[in-house]
């Protein structure tokens, strides 16, 4: 596989949009689920917004996919451990089966889970249609510092390495004779030996790379340039503009709504 | 969208000489430095340096001007000091290695130790020598890689792309421009990196052993690369190990023994000057060879001794016809000094009737990125062997080697370790028959010091602890490490290292030792070291794979070559009797050993 | 002891710059390996920052937590994101143990670790009410069902859980990072500065 995070190489709307239009989107569309009222608002975003978007940029299946996956395990443990024991004076219950779940409880776990939807979905949306590589140099180019932008980058192409390495460093061992094919506990016992060698050799290889950094010119002073460019045209300004405007709007009108009552 | 223009430039450059672009790359240099009249590039001045915490000065009262334009080789021992030479002219020394610096050292008129690495690279690139270790790692395709460095220094855009493209057809990665960096093999990373040097065009430029991992065919190209350079002007200084390419690239040679110059001057007299062989650093082999003619009365006295294969030829040549004018007969074509070993000891050259160890049958093998690194390869491989599987960069031989102990198993037909099914057992189980030492050693070693390291393996076998003890020390003696026993791995130096790891796969005394690249960094004394282990090895009728890019060392220490070319086997045969069309295969992709060249193509 | 020039944005040295990355895909791995895999009732997804926070002091530290989470977030469990913060204060904490000399002794890094687990604990509450409605998707949820059984509010028993595991998972991921440290090579330890 490639080492592009969650990124998929498709032609797709969201593709050609400049990375600082899609991250003003996910602003807004996160601001605005808590913001506005729960759990319309997640609901109706997740269904009006980003699955029409992650049909536009052909990436719906996998979005759905992954959303599902990480999301799965979060909201059933929400509905069970709010529905069963969320603390509240309201007794009226409802029974599900064997189990006889709070109305409040319920409530809260779907106003939650409703929210969670655009707050992990939008998120992976952009990051699904975004190379890590573009999204990080735009970010740079409006002001990020240079050097977040590059950790990220490392980290993000390291996290399949390492995990890999944790492997190579097991088959290391493995090729020396070492059992490491066992059961469970067995291989949980294996943990703890896998790490430290993992670490040393990581940090020999952080010696190394820190002097490609410098090699490479890094830290040189003086204006940057870029290979790539990535387009921006002034449709997309404006279309940050109003977002955040609408973000403004909203924060404000949330405030105002507070103290009138 | 920049990546059009990009290919825009590629088809547009494609079309343009070498040198032309480099001309015009040079161009924006000439303001900063006047490439007509030479002037000291790198001028060092009683220079002595000790690391932080070393007892021994690494450079002792160095004193060096390397005009520019000069192609200036730093040759010496392991731990002689090349590297620290390369990283003061680049300013690592003493700016990221820390130390006692005292002597004057100015490079490109920046006075190295009162400006900081971030101002010095404008003037000298660095390029350090594993190969494995200096990819950014910011950037997710060898075009973007080889980029960074010029982005980083604020090069417009279309000199940066022009620039790039050039450096990755100089090295000759052009075809690999949107892989990952990470997906490569050894020696098309060392290109890379390499490449990502030479894109910055730096007037200075500093390469420690830039061939460690390359194939000979890149080690020639890399020479004209360098030599079109230092035409441009460019100021190279080169640390390297394989004296034969030093010959043949550099216009000077500083030997360094124990941080000091031994010798400098021109390569045809320091190459064979008597004192590089007193202090173990040894002669390129053509001067090596001519002596020992001369000490036969092959080779005339008076004539001077030869660092190049065409002048040995030529004086052998001359020698031998002396000999026919003054006695009719002629002697046998300049009776080789260098035979292969199969011819040596014949009561050694294994009988084919030996079993097998491992035996791969039609193996196909395609990396999760798509690429088909091999496809068909069947080969085995008998008790008491000694194999050389050679080949072009990316032919596929470390992946093959992956497959030995079932690291890799393959996509397509099979791979029998002592007769099982790769697929049907586990890696630590064919470890007790097939020992590995991969290209990349760092992953390899874990223990906290270099015995517990070495007797990792043979305790993990299970074998009785006086056993266990015998073996360790054994390996221990085989690799001369009794100096450093007690040292934690990782502060040795990387030669040092690289022995560290195979004396840990010896001491597991494994039926069949697989070495990938063994001799990449490693001084002559070594190497005969490693010669001798495979001799022993043989004796005790252990089998040996050897994978190199060292066509001599493969010649004068194994016998049988096995030839690799884009995931097949081209030919396998034994050297002593490899005929004109094998050598023609071998030359084409590896080059050949000194000796069948004499044999076969300058006879 | 580093002497690699810093970048002029961050005040970041080429050693942390080539470090920090490197803890972070150790911090992602292994918690995702020890979270998702194991589903035990801790995280040991802050051993990087810990070891960034002692060897190159508190900013270091806190930069490695942060991006951990963020990216953590984006690529495998979005439960990280909202969490960013509280790693962050665990590698400011990790950074100013270091600069005290927790590293000489393994009870003082103990106690750093009981120290940062507490304090850990306290400001992931809210933000796992808020966000989460108490609940991860961890092993841990479980305890928080126990502790709102009992009768705690979601606050109150989110802020329990973590003052359980915690504690306990920062002591373990302190103990860790000692045992590595002190067996570092010597070139190493030189080069990241910390305390022999
Ligand atoms: N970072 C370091 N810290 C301390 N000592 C070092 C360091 N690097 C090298 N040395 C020591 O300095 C001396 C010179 O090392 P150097 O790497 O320059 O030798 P070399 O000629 O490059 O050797 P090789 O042929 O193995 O590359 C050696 O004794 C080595 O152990
Ligand atoms: N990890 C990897 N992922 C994807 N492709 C790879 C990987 N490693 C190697 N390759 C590719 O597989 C092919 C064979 O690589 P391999 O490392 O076997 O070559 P090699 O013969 O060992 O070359 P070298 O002499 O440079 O070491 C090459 O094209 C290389 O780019
Ligand atoms: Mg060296
Ligand atoms: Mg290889």
């Amino acid at each position: 596989m490639q080492r592009t995070g969650l990124f998929i190489e498709r032609a797709g709307f969201l593709q050609r949009l400049n990375p600082l239009t899609k991250v003003t989107g996910v602003l807004l569309l996160i601001g605005a689920t808590f913001l506005l009222p729960a759990p319309l608002t997640g609901a109706a975003l997740t269904v009006g917004a980003l699955l029409p978007l992650a049909f536009a940029s052909l990436v719906a299946h996998r979005f759905l996919d992954v959303l599902v996956k990480t999301l799965l395990p979060v909201l059933i443990s929400l509905a069970l451990v709010q529905g069963l024991f969320f603390p509240t004076s309201d007794p009226t219950t409802v029974a599900v089966g064997p189990l006889l779940f709070r109305r409040a409880g319920l409530q809260f776990a779907l106003d939650t889970g409703s929210r969670l939807l655009v707050v992990a979905g939008a998120p992976l949306l952009l990051f699904q249609t975004t190379h890590p590589g573009a999204l990080v140099q735009a970010l740079i180019q409006s002001g990020m510092p240079r050097s977040i932008g590059y950790i990220v980058l490392v980290a993000l192409q390291l996290i399949p390495a390492i995990s890999e390495r944790a492997v190579g460093v097991a088959e290391a061992q493995r090729a020396r004779g070492l059992e490491t094919e066992g059961s469970v506990l067995q291989r949980i016992r294996g943990v703890l030996p896998l790490i430290s060698p993992l670490i040393v050799g990581a940090l020999v290889e952080a010696e190394e790379r820190a002097m490609a950094i410098e090699a490479r010119a890094f830290n040189a002073p003086g204006p940057k340039t870029w290979v790539r460019d990535i387009p921006d045209p002034p449709v997309e300004r404006t279309a940050r503009i109003g977002m955040l405007a609408a973000l403004g709007a909203l924060i404000v009108w949330r405030i105002a709504s507070l103290f009138s009552g | 969208m920049a990546y059009c223009v990009a290919l825009f430039w590629m088809t547009v450059l494609s079309r343009r000489a070498l040198d032309v672009d480099l001309t015009h790359l040079r161009t924006n240099h000439a303001d900063m430095n006047d490439v007509l009249q030479p002037h000291t590039r790198i001028a060092l001045h009683n220079v002595t340096f000790t690391y932080a915490g070393a007892t021994e000065p690494a450079l002792r009262d160095v004193t060096l001007a390397v005009p520019a334009g000069q192609i200036c080789a730093i040759i010496g021992r392991a731990g002689a000091g090349k590297s620290t030479l390369c990283a003061l002219c680049a300013g690592f020394v003493p700016h990221f290695f820390r130390g006692r610096l005292t002597g004057s050292a100015i490079v490109d008129d920046m006075p190295v130790a009162t400006h900081p690495i971030a101002e010095l690279v404008r003037h000298v690139a660095l390029v350090g020598s594993n190969a494995f270790s200096q990819i950014s790692g910011a950037r997710f395709t060898v075009y973007d890689e080889v980029a960074f460095g010029l982005e980083n220094l604020g090069v417009p855009r279309p000199a940066m792309i022009e620039r790039v493209e050039w450096a990755l057809r100089a090295l000759g990665i052009d075809h690999l421009r949107d892989r990952s960096p990470y997906a490569l093999s050894g020696g098309q990373q060392q290109r890379m990196v390499i490449a990502a040097a030479l894109a910055m065009n730096p007037p200075v430029l500093a390469l420690d052993e830039p061939t460690s991992q390359l194939d000979p065919p890149a080690m020639i190209e890399l020479a004209d690369v360098l030599r079109s350079l230092s035409r441009q002007g460019m100021t190279i200084l080169v640390a390297e190990h394989r004296l034969e390419w030093v010959a043949d690239v550099a216009e000077r040679v500083v030997a360094l023994d124990h941080g000091a110059v031994l010798a400098d001057g021109a390569p045809a007299s320091v190459l064979t000057d008597p004192r590089l062989c007193e202090h173990g650093i040894g002669w390129p082999r053509p001067a090596q060879m001519a002596a020992q003619a001369r000490a036969e009365g092959r080779w005339a006295p008076e004539r001077p001794l030869p660092i190049t294969v065409a002048d040995l030829a030529a004086g052998l040549r001359a020698a031998a016809a002396d000999q026919e004018s003054m006695n009719g007969q002629s002697n046998t074509p300049h009776g080789l000094t260098v035979r292969p070993v199969a011819e040596m000891d014949e009561a050694l050259s294994m009988t084919p009737v030996a079993e097998p160890v491992v035996t791969l049958d039609e193996v196909h093998f395609t990396y999760p990125t798509g690429v088909e690194a091999l496809r068909g390869v069947s080969l085995t491989v008998r008790r008491g062997e000694r194999i050389a599987l050679v080949g072009r960069n990316g032919a596929g031989k470390s992946t093959l080697v992956r497959h030995l102990n079932g690291l890799l198993r393959p996509s397509r037909g099979r791979v029998l370790v002592d007769g099982v099914d790769t697929r049907t057992t586990t890696v630590a189980r064919c470890a007790r028959s097939v020992g590995v030492v991969f290209q990349d050693v760092r992953n390899q070693l874990f223990a906290r010091t270099v015995r517990d390291e070495i007797r990792f393996g043979p305790r993990n076998l299970g074998f009785a602890p006086e056993r266990v003890d015998a073996l360790t020390e054994a390996a221990i003696d085989a690799l001369d490490l009794h100096d450093v026993v007690s040292e934690h791995p990782y502060d040795l130096p990387p030669a040092r290292r690289r022995l560290v790891a195979i004396a840990a796969v010896l001491a597991m005394d494994t039926a069949l030792l697989v070495l990938d690249e063994p001799t990449a960094g490693l001084d002559n004394a070594s190497i005969a070291l490693l010669k001798r282990l495979i001799e022993q090895l043989t004796e005790r009728q252990r089998s040996v794979l050897v994978v190199s890019h060292d066509l001599d060392f493969c010649y004068e220490a194994l016998d049988r070559v096995v030839l690799m070319r884009d995931g097949r086997i081209a030919f396998d045969g034994r050297f002593a009797e490899v005929d004109q069309v094998q050598t023609a295969a071998l030359d084409g992709d590896v080059g050949l050993p000194i000796a069948l060249r004499l044999r076969y193509v300058c006879p | 002891m580093t002497t690699s020039t810093t970048s002029q944005r961050s005040g970041l040295s080429s050693t942390a710059l080539a470090l920090i990355p490197i803890a972070i895909a150790i911090n992602v791995a292994l918690g995702h390996l020890v979270q998702s895999v194991l589903k035990l009732p801790i995280y040991l997804d802050s051993i990087g920052t810990v070891l960034v926070g002692l060897l190159l002091g508190p900013l270091a530290g806190a930069i490695t937590g942060l991006l951990s989470n963020v990216i953590w977030g984006l690529t495998l469990a979005p439960a990280a994101l909202p969490f960013a913060a509280v790693a962050a204060v665990i590698g400011l904490i990790a950074g100013y143990a270091g600069q005290y000399g927790a590293i000489r002794s393994w009870w003082k890094m103990a106690l750093a670790g009981v120290i940062t687990g507490v304090i850990a604990a306290a400001i992931s509450a809210p933000i796992a009410t808020y966000v989460f409605g108490g609940v991860t998707g961890a092993g841990t949820d479980v305890l928080v069902a126990m502790f709102q059984n009992l009768g705690a509010s979601v606050l109150g028993a989110s802020f329990m859980q973590g003052a359980v595991s915690d504690p306990l998972d920062k002591t373990i991921t302190y103990l860790i990072a000692w045992a590595i440290i002190i067996a570092l090579p010597r070139r190493l330890l030189a080069r990241f500065g910390a305390a022999e």
